[in-house]
């Protein structure tokens, strides 16, 4: 892997060269005081190069909006479609480890057995450019011990790791070698003692934070050694505000429904998940979580028991945003230092 | 493709979360929390994370229609400004202009409800304008009005999470207002302790430290118990109530004799579980008392406020941080349309329409002569509509049908009337019955403030164009014009106008509002807003004990209908659906009306797990599915009110508080029998 260096001057010529070339240029951009969004900043140019904390809502939402139109339905008489179709190329800056890793995932997902076109579509013409973590973005977040902070190990083109006098950067996929390529000039080889520093800074971050051993812990649910009290609790705090689905990097599911205005309209599918009792209500009202503690058992069980049989490691990187945004302080953390 | 984030405030209930509507061209895909907001923090209820999906639903009314032999045909929007305002004209001609009303409401912005309020008094030239809070929280404003001076909550969220006891009577934060629930939650892991008092066991009575089932209706004997044992035991605050009350000796007059021992029967409760609750709430340090529609929605309600507020004052709760009373309201712009006087006795900020100098302040400002004689409240403008006296009724954004109690006396009501306007967003019950719809904008189709709570004005701010093409200021505005008064439209230059006209929010406006919006009063125009009221002094000057006694519903059970029906609110619907019933995984949570019982009648009456029943009272029948559930007290019934065409109002009873004129929706009786 090659490793360069950008100075903070040519990092925003290297910006303004991307804007160019990409219809949708997503960045971090600061919304109402303190509130970091990710946004389109092409001709804005309100972006962060350089931020602390992370977004509120996971970059997934351009990839895989909350509501969604799928195609139009000229005609429900006539059985008369036509496609939506989001062909746009966009560039993602500024995105941390854990939602670099999240996407990576979700892409399996959706371009695993079945092929999700919609997502498909927008994920192939998308650029991802990440940014390491110096610090911990809130008190609350656990990436380091999910193994997915605070560098990326795979999945962007370009990952900047900021140090005093600019950024390291790494080089990931084959687009991030072709922007290397076309914007030679910006980029000079890094120094021995700048990798140090941010090797320092990295390490810094991680001090007195420890991997769990995820596999024991999967294995921990499978066998479901966890004691009663445990989910009880879980089924007293839920208030089903469906928080946790919307803001989770690497929650993938969805329902369908139709918006009709008489015979025409649009099919549209919306985020929908574990927390909900309708999301696995069978016909004759026979519901196979009926309680509150059920379903949010499901949601951690997906998380960190069965995606870790499926990929390899589990599909919670510890973010953080399901803790924060949680009415009933439910926290995916503090129940694995439980378990 | 633009892509833009509008920070505005939840249009649900009266908690004021604060989020992002996330627009991608003119479509709004989603909604993003803010974590800056002072009241949600970047929390949101089931009902906030999908707010986006009503506004551009395709049954959105788009066109103004007018009724012609009883069908509606689509118009133009001068066509129906004109004949709108040429009936009017008319009516006010041929009759007078209190043959006209005007239903504001507390789902437009505050901008708009005092365009709404200065329409109707400067414009057609009645104080009959009134709106929703009269089925809601009138009792709220006439009570705590009486014991303190000032008739909303006296202290902030914030200081939920801090207290050690939270005495939670007739509210469901959980449900009803989720975000403040949060805050609930946090206080019980923080180590506060809970009482909950409810005839259903709701979510926060599992983590509560003493649960009273109190059959509905039966509330004052219970809070008067509580304080007869507070004070026999001596655990009354001697001190507060002697420097900051009066009428201490009146009201012991009238508890003495409610030990609780004696309201056993009567409430269903066992006295040792009053007296722990009573020991509990006097003796903890931080105490405040969360109330809600279970408290107001009685033919007694402003005497269940007076009686909390009586148990804050005994015990010194009240008039400081970490206590009070916290009227949990249940719409996004309720406080806010009461502030504005959408009421028939005030204007903007609670000055009374019969105060000379205040009525002649108002009237120079709008160069009009103003009425003097109070207005009538909705209640009784059902009854002049049936009664005759009452033509015309101009309702924006309310469906009277589906919310007012027993729907057959609301509908023959508004049969009765010459011309009805219904300016809506879709097309509701009520609406079917206009003679002319004017449909008007969501909240994220306009500029404006909304008031939580806790007293807060927020900005609202607008995402997309209206898709009627105006929003309803400019509708209030454009039908003025036509009948030859012109009033500003433009939302932040009202704001100003009302900041001018009202000592209660001098401070507002738009600029001071743009980043944490302010908590009224706010009496000087750099005056940084108040989260605690009546601190070391309440705003009449010393807090007045009213002696108030338990007076049992007005309908009460006997041998044919045995049980007693309460209605509410749940989680995930809101008021009569027309908002969430069109967000696909709100509705298929709970698509349709149901009944809860508990097992022992259920067992008795033979009925089975999600069966068809038919529930009736005196005055209507309803066949819905029987929920059977331990968490309801049993003798008593509960249905919940969102759904349109199972609606559980033809049952209510439309029996009404004498002062602030809430119907009894808590409590009436009824039976429930087999099909």
């Amino acid at each position: 892997m090659q490793r360069l260096f950008i100075t903070s001057e040519n990092l925003k010529i290297l910006v303004a060269n991307l804007k160019k070339s990409c219809d949708e240029f997503i960045a971090p951009k600061k919304e109402h005081l303190d509130d970091i969004v990710f946004a389109d900043t092409k001709n804005d140019h309100a972006e962060l190069l350089n931020y602390e904390g992370n977004s509120v809502i996971s970059p997934r939402a351009f990839l895989l909006p909350q509501t969604e139109e799928l195609f139009e339905i000229k005609s429900v008489k006539n059985a008369s479609f036509s496609p939506i179709e989001d062909k746009k190329k966009r560039i993602f800056y500024g995105l941390r480890p854990c939602d670099i890793k999240a996407l990576t995932l979700m892409r399996s997902f959706f371009s695993g057995d079945f092929i999700d076109l919609p997502y498909q579509e927008k994920y192939e013409r998308s650029t991802f450019i990440a940014l390491a973590c110096n610090r911990l973005c809130c008190d609350e977040a656990f990436c380091c011990e999910m193994d997915a902070g605070p560098v990326a190990k795979e999945g962007y083109a370009l990952q900047l790791v900021a140090i005093a006098k600019g950024y390291l950067v790494d080089v990931g996929a084959k687009e991030g070698r072709q922007i290397v390529r076309e914007n030679k000039k910006l980029f000079t080889k890094a120094k021995a003692a700048d990798a140090k520093e941010a090797a320092v800074t990295l390490r810094g971050m991680t001090k007195g934070r420890k991997r769990i051993d995820y596999k024991k812990l999967a294995k921990i649910m499978k066998e479901d050694k966890l004691k009663p009290s445990v989910w009880d609790d879980i089924g007293l705090r839920c208030v089903v505000c469906s928080g946790c689905i919307t803001l989770c990097p690497t929650c993938s599911c969805f329902g369908i429904a139709d918006r009709l205005d008489g015979d025409s309209g649009t099919r549209f599918r919306y985020c929908d998940g574990c927390p909900y009792a309708g999301f696995t209500r069978m016909a004759g009202e026979n519901t196979p979580f009926p309680l509150h503690k059920d379903r949010i058992r499901r949601f951690f069980e997906h998380k960190l028991n069965i995606d870790v049989e499926r990929y390899g490691t589990p599909s919670c990187v510890g973010c953080a945003r399901c803790i924060q945004t949680c009415p009933g302080n439910i926290s995916i953390r503090k129940f694995i230092d439980t378990v | 493709m633009i892509t833009k984030r509008v920070l505005t405030t939840c249009p649900y209930c009266g908690v004021g979360c604060g989020f992002y509507l996330d627009v991608r061209d003119a479509r709004i895909v989603g909604v993003i929390p803010s974590k800056s907001n002072p009241v949600s923090k970047g929390y949101l209820c089931v009902k906030g994370w999908h707010a986006h999906e009503p506004i551009q639903h395709p049954d959105r009314l788009k066109k103004p229609l007018i009724k012609e032999n009883g069908k509606f045909k689509e118009a133009s929007w001068d066509a129906a400004l004109d004949y709108v305002a040429a009936r009017l004209k008319q009516i006010k001609n041929k009759y007078g202009p209190d043959a006209l009303a005007v239903c504001a409401s507390a789902r437009c912005t505050n901008e708009e409800n005092f365009l709404m309020m200065k329409f109707s008094r400067a414009v057609l030239g009645t104080n009959n304008v009134d709106h929703c809070a009269r089925t809601c929280h009138a009792a709220t404003v006439a009570g705590l009005n009486q014991s303190f001076g000032s008739g909303a909550s006296t202290n902030s969220y914030d200081e939920l999470p801090f207290m050690d006891c939270i005495l939670i009577i007739g509210s469901n934060p959980t449900e009803a207002h989720p975000i403040v629930g949060w805050r609930v939650r946090t206080a019980i892991d923080n180590g506060a302790k809970i009482i909950v008092c409810d005839p259903r066991k709701i979510l926060v009575a599992e983590s509560a430290y003493v649960y009273i089932q109190q059959y509905p209706g039966t509330d004052i004997a219970l809070l008067n118990a509580m304080i007869n044992f507070i004070v026999t035991q001596e655990l009354h605050d001697k001190e507060f109530i002697a420097k900051r009350t009066e009428g201490f000796s009146e009201l012991w007059d009238a508890v003495k004799d409610y030990t609780p021992e004696s309201v056993e029967d009567v409430t269903g409760v066992k006295a040792e579980l009053i007296k722990q609750a009573a020991k509990l709430y006097a003796t903890s340090k931080r105490a405040c008392i969360m109330y809600s529609l279970g408290m107001t929605e009685h033919t007694v309600g402003t005497d269940n406020i007076i009686a909390m507020a009586n148990l804050a004052m005994v015990c010194g709760h009240v008039g400081r941080e970490f206590s009070g009373l916290y009227p949990m309201r249940g719409q996004n712009n309720v406080q806010g349309a009461c502030d504005m006087g959408a009421l028939p006795n005030v204007y903007s900020g609670y000055q009374p329409v019969t105060d000379e100098a205040i009525r002649k302040k108002f009237a120079d400002a709008w160069r009009v002569n103003l009425p003097a004689v109070k207005g009538l409240t909705l209640t009784d403008m059902i009854y002049k509509a049936i009664e005759g006296p009452l033509k015309c009724f101009y309702i924006i954004g309310e469906d009277q049908v589906r919310t007012d109690p027993n729907t057959h006396w609301i509908e023959q009501a508004l049969d009765s009337l010459e011309f009805l306007v219904i300016q809506e967003i879709f097309l509701s019950e009520t609406a079917k019955k206009a003679d002319v719809i004017l449909p008007g904008a969501s909240f994220a189709e306009k500029d404006g403030t909304f008031t939580c709570a806790e007293r807060r004005f927020q900005r609202v701010r607008k995402a997309i164009e209206p898709i009627s093409g105006k929003t309803d200021g400019e509708i209030i505005c454009e039908i003025a014009q036509r009948l030859g008064y012109t009033m500003e439209s433009d939302p932040e230059k009202v704001c100003d106008e009302m900041a001018s006209l009202t000592p209660l929010y001098t401070g507002v406006s738009f600029e001071r509002l743009e980043d944490n919006g302010l908590q009224w009063p706010v009496p000087e125009k750099n005056h940084p807003g108040t989260p605690v009221v009546h601190l070391g002094k309440f705003i009449r000057g010393l807090g007045k004990f009213i002696p108030v006694r338990h007076k049992p519903p007005a309908e009460v059970t006997d041998k044919e209908y045995p049980f007693i029906l309460s209605t509410g609110r749940m989680l995930f619907h809101y008021n009569t659906g027309t908002m969430t019933t069109r967000v696909a995984n709100i509705l298929r949570e709970y698509p349709r009306n149901f009944v809860q019982i508990n097992p022992a009648d259920a067992q008795r009456l033979g009925i089975k797990k999600q069966e068809r029943v038919m529930v009736r009272t005196r005055r209507g029948e309803l066949k819905v599915a029987a929920q059977i559930t331990d968490k309801i007290k049993p003798g008593v019934l509960w249905m919940p009110f969102h759904f349109s065409d199972e609606p559980t109002n033809v049952l209510t009873n439309n029996a009404f508080d004498p002062v602030c004129r809430t119907g009894e929706y808590k409590a009436c009786a009824a039976k429930i029998e087999k099909i």
